[in-house]
């Protein structure tokens, strides 16, 4: 038999014509092969998912969930709420339900482990030019498209370099490198909750402050625990727009906004941080909306940061946020009251200075992540006596 | 069935006419189909910011719907008594569907969802370029298979019309690929190109039509929808509307934007957008550099400055355009050479740049040189205190070739004793992954088999610094402010408040111990092998699809391909035996295997001679069209050559040419590698090599086709079925080539793989061929 005439004979039995009852027939064989194909494939992958955290290390019984059968559990962390068949790894990529219990697979499992200053969260407002020691495991419950850590934020813990860091591992470190404080930061706190919330008690009875540098995407119940151990946060405050939050990072901005106060509420010293990216969410207005929202509902001495745009992730063909843009946006935040404005990422700006806001003399001077000059005294400004705030010690 | 003409003068006027309306048609199809790939790939690269791996994912959509347009449909039509009023319609719905997809194509962003500047990854662009040119691609195919029984009816020579139609087509997309591709492309933009493709295509058709039938009433109405079309045309042309669909197209390919320039160059798209006073450039639509952007201007020219005692003389690798000029004027130069390979980038800086920006490239002190930066580096003979590099990442096979051993050797070469060497690439402050560990140590171990010293600048950019000397390069953050305030140079980024975060011993130790522990695992980056550009792709691919990147694409190995490879030919044996080892089965084999071996071979001359000459003398359109012009001579001497020889020995020796070439290319590349290259000698080859392999592809398709086809029924559907088969083959090699087996295996293996599936073959047709006896 010739090759050509065998395809031939292939080709035309799809152009056969078929009677209704072999159309059924062939659809619904078609169907049971797509059925069984799909349960050995699933059968993989969850075995593949068992096989993942076969490796012990990082698995620890989660807080806030519910069980809802012995193969069924609800994740309550964060606004996600997934709901996780055993074996399924939740939004976040770090959770995963075993026989109805629901584990984080990142305790104590670091994949980040930095000393930076703290300037550079940026956290203006807290023991300034003080070493923060920075923390971090895979996994986050947002899709940030201009993400500077996907590799780890977008990896489940399978698929990044970790080392067991223990809690006491921790603070020993803070303690040795002194560094004030420890910062839960790089990926997202929320999900590597429970990490952070042990380190942060233990940090606390040390004397070693915390910080939370979140996009503030987390349930309000979890959310009221961890401010008891929280002394600061960093919020990202990504947009004030609903669609553009939600299109670029998978966030719903009244949650935000709720943890928000809630950090407010329960005393967490907090920075909101807006990040510009030029053409998406830079318009005025925009910027004129949060701004006034956060004077009404944080306080005008709430510190907002402005930082700039780069090129990153799935957004690497965009191009950085202009200077002027960020000069317009920190105007446009003082005209709405709010007292103290930075700008990220351009050394030698007004924008980068702490001034009092009753004589306008610069009380802290800064460029880049070094603090120049330090004019407080006691927590006021050394020129009027103007109470500053913020955790000076 | 033939068409019946009155038997006077008149008529055979009309028959010689109509065999050259056919012949024209046929013309026109590979004249519309290498000038639509051209354009549509250009479109693609700057919609999904394109690679060779994007190049192979449109090919190979566009070479599978193509042989399912020959094959299956070409087939359907073997028997219609109309195969001439479709082919007419076929025109013109080729005529109609061009712009239609280029505007599909520039839309597909706003339809996707895309955010503008975000970057999408390779799934999005398969199933968008498998949607959008199923149409094109299945006329074009269709209209060879038709066009082999049309041919047929004004020859009659059955097997071999196959191969003659394959010579006119193919000298179509000689002559469109190098109009189109080299010269219209500098001038025109693509929207008009594509609709004076629908003009040609209509045209073509009303010759077809009006030459093909004498009786006025046949054809009358695809006759008045041919002359409605071309009245259409003439009114869009003449009232402004190409202009239109123009800024129509521009307007949604770049969306959110405010594109202030555009401009298309042979070697690709350059536009300008601005936002208040930032210009950035764009190159296939990916963001080259913002202006200004002092961050990555300081950083990538101070570094290496600061290490080097006196500076005199600086060569930069592009990137001048973005402000690192205006850095390394800070310091008390004598000369800079500013190599940019493409001089519409600097024509639109100069266009778009304000007067400060602008002056230092303008500066006395500023030579600015348009060739390719490898090309340059390769034959100059200046020395420099410093070689600055700004190409980009490697993650295309063009840019990789920047970051070879081979090309820091001859970096090297042009670099004074004490002089440094620096280049940046992405990387990642926080953590390095394995993907991003592996890529970056593959880069730092082939930059230490050249430079004695080599050290990594952490951040989210890596910068590399290389030295042939111990003792020259620096990560200290007092020297590095010590020398600055020595050489009085004003900086805002590269100062202490910076470096005392960037350069702390935590931050350098942790890069450090990130590639030492990745060194091991990765490879040596070499023009023939090209790793740093696999791990490149990988970590690009990871972003987007990071399960398939880290389960698949780290697990192909060397081995895998080989063994796949053994596996296909097994199941060439096993087909071949199962079907009764005939000889027709063996050749149509190998339609298939040459057809993948054509692309193979195209490929892997291309980026060959890119990797040692450089983009100096040769178009990417110009080696292209010297391919086709080598398929289709071969064709037409396969055709010509029946007439001395025997079908069968041509054929034999067709497809043995092909096994050979694939074994001794690498022969022959070491060879060249190892002289230095006498200009007129390179440019004889880089000319003679493409024609020679696109020579065999011709003579191998004609002969086969004479061999396998062996009657005047069935023309139609033999020309599908071995078009279809031979676009099959292609497409797979337009795929494979620069996704896995360039990457795994390198140019040497990816060769002898060609080599080994042809022979495997080879060897069936030997056997069919003693069986038969």
């Amino acid at each position: 038999m010739d090759l050509d005439r065998y395809l031939n004979k292939i080709v035309s039995a799809f152009r056969k014509r078929m009677t209704r009852r072999e159309f059924v027939g062939t659809c619904a064989k078609a169907a049971l092969c797509a059925g069984v194909g799909a349960n050995v494939l699933g059968l993989y992958s969850k075995y593949q998912a068992y096989a993942a955290i076969g490796e012990k290390r990082g698995m620890r019984e989660a807080l806030f969930y519910e069980k809802i059968s012995d193969e069924t559990v609800k994740c309550l962390l964060c606004p996600m709420g997934c709901v996780l068949s055993n074996g399924q790894r939740g939004f976040c990529r770090v959770r995963e339900p075993v026989d109805g219990k629901l584990y984080t697979l990142v305790y104590e499992l670091a994949c980040a482990l930095h000393i930076d200053p703290v300037e550079k969260k940026p956290i203006f407002h807290m023991m300034p030019g003080h070493k923060t020691l920075s923390v971090a495991t895979a996994g986050c419950n947002s899709r940030c498209k201009y993400c500077q850590n996907w590799d780890i934020s977008q990896s489940p813990p399978e698929e990044t370099k970790n080392k067991i860091v223990t809690a006491g591992d921790l603070v020993g470190s803070a303690r040795t490198n002194r560094c004030a404080s420890i910062s839960y930061t790089y990926s997202e706190p929320a999900v590597f909750y429970e990490y952070m919330t042990a380190t942060a008690a233990l940090a606390k009875q040390h004397g070693v402050r915390n910080i939370m540098v979140t996009s503030g995407k987390i349930n309000p119940e979890p959310l009221e625990n961890a401010c008891k151990l929280i002394d600061a946060a960093h919020v990202d405050l990504k947009g004030f727009d609903k669609k553009y939050l939600k299109d670029t990072c998978a966030q719903d901005l009244d949650n935000i906004l709720g943890s928000l106060v809630i950090m407010k509420k329960n005393g967490v010293w907090v920075e909101v941080v807006n990040l510009v990216v030029p053409g998406l969410n830079d318009r005025m207005e925009d910027i004129k909306r949060m701004s006034a929202w956060i004077c009404d509902n944080l306080t005008a001495d709430t510190p907002l940061h402005f930082s700039r745009f780069w090129p990153q992730y799935k957004m690497r063909s965009h191009y950085p946020t202009p200077e002027e843009t960020l000069i317009q946006a920190r105007e446009t935040a003082i005209g709405e009251g709010l007292r103290y404005v930075y700008i990220g990422n351009i050394p030698g700006s007004q924008g980068e200075n702490t001034f009092c806001p009753s004589c306008k003399r610069t009380v802290i001077e800064r460029t880049g992540y070094t603090v120049r000059k330090n004019n407080l005294d006691n927590g006021a400004c050394g020129f009027c006596g103007q109470k500053i705030p913020g955790i000076w010690s | 069935m033939r068409f019946l003409w009155a038997k006077d003068t008149g008529d055979m006027v009309l028959k010689n006419l109509h065999r050259i309306s056919v012949i024209f048609s046929i013309f026109t199809v590979g004249f519309t189909a290498i000038a639509a790939q051209i354009i549509f790939l250009r479109e693609f690269l700057v919609v999904f910011y394109g690679n060779e791996i994007s190049v192979g994912i449109v090919l190979f959509s566009w070479l599978i719907w193509g042989a399912v347009g020959s094959y299956c449909f070409g087939g359907l039509l073997d028997r219609s008594a109309r195969k001439e009023g479709i082919f007419a319609w076929c025109q013109l719905c080729a005529a109609i569907v061009l712009p239609v997809v280029f505007f599909c194509v520039c839309v597909s962003r706003g339809l996707l969802g895309v955010l503008p500047g975000e970057i999408i990854g390779y799934i999005p662009l398969a199933v968008i370029s498998f949607l959008v040119l199923a149409i094109p691609c299945i006329l074009f195919g269709l209209m060879f298979s038709l066009s082999c029984g049309l041919y047929n009816s004004v020859s009659g020579a059955g097997g071999a019309d196959i191969g003659r139609v394959y010579v006119y087509e193919s000298w179509g997309a000689v002559i469109g690929g190098l109009i189109v591709g080299s010269w219209m492309m500098r001038f025109y933009e693509p929207s008009f190109l594509v609709i004076s493709l629908s003009v040609l295509n209509v045209v073509a058709s009303l010759f077809f039509l009006y030459s093909s039938c004498r009786e006025k009433h046949v054809f009358s109405v695809v006759k008045c929808f041919a002359v409605f079309l071309l009245f259409l045309s003439v009114f869009f042309a003449a009232n402004g509307y190409v202009a239109k669909f123009r800024d129509i197209s521009l307007s949604f390919l770049w969306k959110g934007y405010d594109l202030t320039g555009n401009k298309d160059s042979i070697y690709g798209n350059v536009a300008a957008v601005r936002n208040g006073s930032m210009v950035s450039f764009y190159e296939n639509g990916l963001c080259l550099y913002s202006v200004p952007d002092l961050l990555s201007s300081e950083e990538t020219v101070h570094y290496a400055m600061l290490s080097v005692p006196r500076v005199k003389n600086v060569l930069l690798i592009g990137g001048g355009i973005s402000g690192r000029i205006k850095e390394i004027l800070k310091y008390d130069v004598d000369h800079i050479d500013y190599v940019e390979l493409d001089p519409a980038l600097i024509e639109m800086a100069k266009e778009k740049l304000k007067d400060d920006d602008l002056k230092p490239i303008v500066s006395p002190k500023v030579s600015i040189i348009n060739v390719d930066g490898r090309a340059y580096v390769k034959t100059s003979d200046a020395k420099y205190d410093c070689v600055i590099m700004g190409v980009g990442d490697p993650l295309t096979l063009q840019l990789n070739r920047f970051y070879t051993v081979e090309f820091f050797g001859e970096v090297k070469r042009v670099l004074k004793s004490d002089g440094v060497f620096a280049f940046s690439v992405t990387s990642s402050e926080n953590y390095i992954g394995p993907e991003m560990a592996r890529y970056l140590a593959s880069i730092k171990k082939s930059l230490s088999l050249i430079f004695k010293d080599v050290a990594v600048i952490p951040g989210d950019t890596a910068y590399f610094l290389a030295a042939g000397k111990d003792g020259i390069i620096t990560r200290d953050i007092d020297i590095i402010t010590n020398r600055l305030k020595q050489n009085a140079v004003e900086t805002k980024y590269v100062r202490d408040y910076y470096l005392s975060s960037k350069l702390s011993s935590d931050r350098i130790a942790y890069v450090d111990n990130a590639l030492l522990s990745a060194e091991n695992e990765c490879r040596v980056n070499m023009d023939f092998r090209p790793s740093t550009y696999l791990y490149a792709i990988s970590l690009w691919t990871s972003q987007f699809e990071p399960g398939l990147v880290r389960n698949l694409m780290g697990r192909i190995t060397d081995q895998y391909i080989w063994l796949a490879v053994g596996v296909l030919c097994l199941f060439f044996v096993a087909i071949f035996i199962f079907l009764g080892m005939r000889v027709r089965n063996a050749v149509i084999m190998s339609i298939g295997t040459v057809g993948f071996a054509n692309i193979v071979f195209e490929m892997v001359l291309i980026l060959a001679f890119q990797a040692m000459y450089g983009y100096l003398f040769y178009k990417m359109g110009v080696l292209i069209a010297i391919f086709m012009a080598g398929l289709a001579s071969g064709a037409f001497f396969a055709s010509r050559a029946s007439v001395f020889f025997r079908r069968s020995g041509v054929y034999f020796a067709a497809q043995s040419g092909v096994c050979v070439l694939a074994a001794l290319l690498p022969v022959l590349f070491e060879s060249l590698r190892m002289v230095r290259p006498l200009w007129i000698g390179a440019d004889f080859l880089c000319l003679l090599l493409p024609f020679f392999a696109g020579t065999l592809g011709g003579v191998q398709f004609a002969s086969a086709n004479a061999i396998w086809v062996n009657d005047n029924e069935g023309i139609v559907r033999a020309g599908g079925v071995s078009y279809g088969i031979d676009l099959f083959g292609a497409c797979l090699g337009a795929l494979l080539t620069a996704t896995v087996l360039v990457p795994v295996l390198g140019f040497y293996g990816t060769c002898a793989i060609v080599s080994v599936i042809n022979m495997c073959v080879l060897l069936l047709y030997i056997a069919a061929v003693f069986a038969k006896k």
